[in-house]
């Protein structure tokens, strides 16, 4: 946190390796909640860069009495729904669904790992069904790891509110599976 | 098929946030309940799914690089962004502080349109004056109805005792007008009635001060000659008038200025009487003369003051006390005009709107 501070003041100074050094910093966690998001590595990264430099653009803005992780986390949401509302208007395209960036555990049959992939496949229609707050919750959540109380800040909700979100987001998955599987599955 | 067990619970024992004792019994019941087995089962999913360990190839920032502004928070304006950033680290100051400061302003703007509004509803005299769509006469009509006024009539006789000419009546009119407006009481207009040897006067009042505007007007038409003279006060007459004892020195004709002056004495009525230069030599001549002498101070025929002379003046700055029974309005206005040289009468005033 100090250490972030001391990077913020040296941007704000207009030392630019201060900025590369926050961006190393946060780009694999931002980039693992954001292919939370998408499933996909191209918008992943495209909405990363859009990310840091809207960051960058606003950096004066920053309150350093907030933790920066949530601060950046806010703006990551506000890029992705920007982000998808633009392309929607553009394209009309849809959640993508890479799951070539899944990995099937070793030492499985060809049979396991197809039967794997079909699962994930299914986990993630039903995690793309979500609406779009309670997806967000669920990522912050599972990918993320934030306390309840950080994701209240986060999203502006209640901490009562965020925590009902991520509990209805397994559910509906998981209901989702069932009506589809029965309750014959498991990994 | 409906198990109730809650998926709170399964929630935290997935988490790793659960109790001992709570680990223990969602671990038995998953053994046993399938329903239960299937909802972790989702959840274990759902986090292999979402809680990779992807990371990048290669750090984003050359992409970032040439998509910033790398001057942004440079030079000149480097000041004015940090100056934003103290702004925002003090927004939970600044912001009901902000709020407080307009509300006090949309209070102060609310009041001011409502006695604007309540201003509005009577003419604004400044405002009717100086409309320049309106005539003088539509100007003094429309704050006769909202203010009040008076017209009157006053008889001009010529100082032979004749019927006033043409002359005659442009000059009363010029000296009546002189004083209404150094008064600055009404809003007025006088016209010339030949035939009738008269002046018509039409007046709004400009603040409502009109207490005994007849007797005002009545003092307004006194012939007004200020005069400085040698005078004999052991000589009064059983009225108490002092007859004329020396030259006059200076009059009406010979002032340039006449204002309210303050000669440090609390409810002292003075004026402040500035000569022309040729009068002040004169005055000067006087004064040195007179030294330690009284002048007399001639209001036509009736002495005002007769002060003593204390000193030589020699700036032609005369500081007049007037007895306590003058308006120094009154006063002031006449001897800022020349003098009426005709005799002038009210023969009619009336009131309006009053």
């Amino acid at each position: 946190m100090y250490e972030e501070n001391i990077l913020i003041n040296n941007i704000l100074n207009g030392d630019i390796d201060s900025f590369s050094a926050l961006v190393n910093r946060y780009q694999n966690r931002l980039f693992k909640f954001l292919l939370g998001l998408t499933f996909c590595r191209e918008d992943a990264e495209e909405i990363l860069q859009d990310v840091f430099i809207r960051a960058y653009n606003y950096m004066h803005k920053y309150n350093c009495k907030w933790s920066f992780s949530t601060w950046i986390h806010k703006i990551a949401i506000n890029t992705f729904k920007d982000f998808y509302k633009q392309k929607r208007k553009k394209d009309f395209v849809e959640y993508h669904e890479d799951l070539s960036l899944y990995k099937i555990d070793s030492g499985v049959s060809i049979d396991q790992a197809y039967e794997s992939k079909e699962l994930y496949k299914e986990v993630v229609e039903q995690i793309n069904k979500l609406k779009s707050d309670y997806k967000i919750a669920l990522i912050l959540r599972c990918a993320q790891g934030f306390s309840y109380q950080d994701i209240s800040k986060i999203m502006g909700v209640s901490v009562e509110n965020a925590k009902t979100m991520v509990c209805r987001s397994r559910q509906t998955i998981s209901n989702g599976l069932k009506m589809k599987r029965g309750v014959n599955y498991e990994l | 098929m409906n198990c109730n067990f809650s998926h709170e619970e399964i929630d935290n024992y997935f988490e790793g946030e659960a109790s001992v004792e709570s680990s223990k019994v969602v671990s038995e019941h998953l053994k046993t309940c399938e329903e239960c087995k299937v909802y972790y089962s989702s959840l274990v999913m759902t986090g292999k799914l979402i809680d990779t360990d992807i990371k990048l190839q290669e750090s984003i920032f050359k992409n970032i690089e040439n998509r910033i502004d790398r001057h942004k928070y440079r030079g000149k304006r480097r000041l004015y962004y940090k100056f934003t950033n103290l702004i925002s680290r003090k927004s939970s100051i600044l912001k009901p502080a902000l709020a407080l400061i307009l509300l006090c302003f949309i209070t102060i703007m609310a009041i001011g349109n409502y006695s604007n509004i309540i201003g509005s509803m009577k003419p604004d005299h400044n405002k009717v004056a100086s409309n320049p769509d309106m005539s003088t006469e539509d100007v003094i009509k429309t704050l006769i109805s909202s203010n009040g006024g008076f017209t009157s009539k006053l008889l001009v006789q010529s100082p032979t005792g004749s019927s006033a000419n043409k002359e005659d009546l442009e000059q009363a009119k010029s000296v009546i007008i002189k004083r209404l407006n150094i008064l600055s009481m009404t809003q007025h207009e006088v016209n010339v009635d030949l035939p009738n040897s008269c002046l018509n006067i039409t007046g709004a009042w400009i603040n409502k001060n009109n207490n005994d505007f007849k007797k005002t007007l009545t003092d307004l038409t006194v012939p007004g000659k200020l005069t400085f003279q040698e005078t004999d006060t052991k000589a009064a007459d059983v009225n108490g008038k002092y007859p004329r004892a020396g030259e006059i020195i200076c009059d009406n004709n010979d002032i340039v200025s006449a204002d309210y002056a303050d000669n440090g004495v609390p409810g002292q009525k003075t004026i402040n009487i500035k000569f022309n230069a040729q009068a002040s030599a004169k005055f000067a001549e006087a004064t040195k003369k007179l030294l330690h002498k009284q002048i007399g101070i001639f209001m036509d025929d009736n002495l005002l003051v007769a002060p003593v002379v204390q000193e030589e003046i020699t700036d032609g700055n005369v500081i007049l006390s007037l007895p306590d029974e003058a308006n120094p309005d009154i006063i002031r206005a006449i001897i800022s005009s020349k003098p009426l040289l005709s005799k002038v009468e009210i023969t009619d005033i009336k009131f309006v709107n009053n």
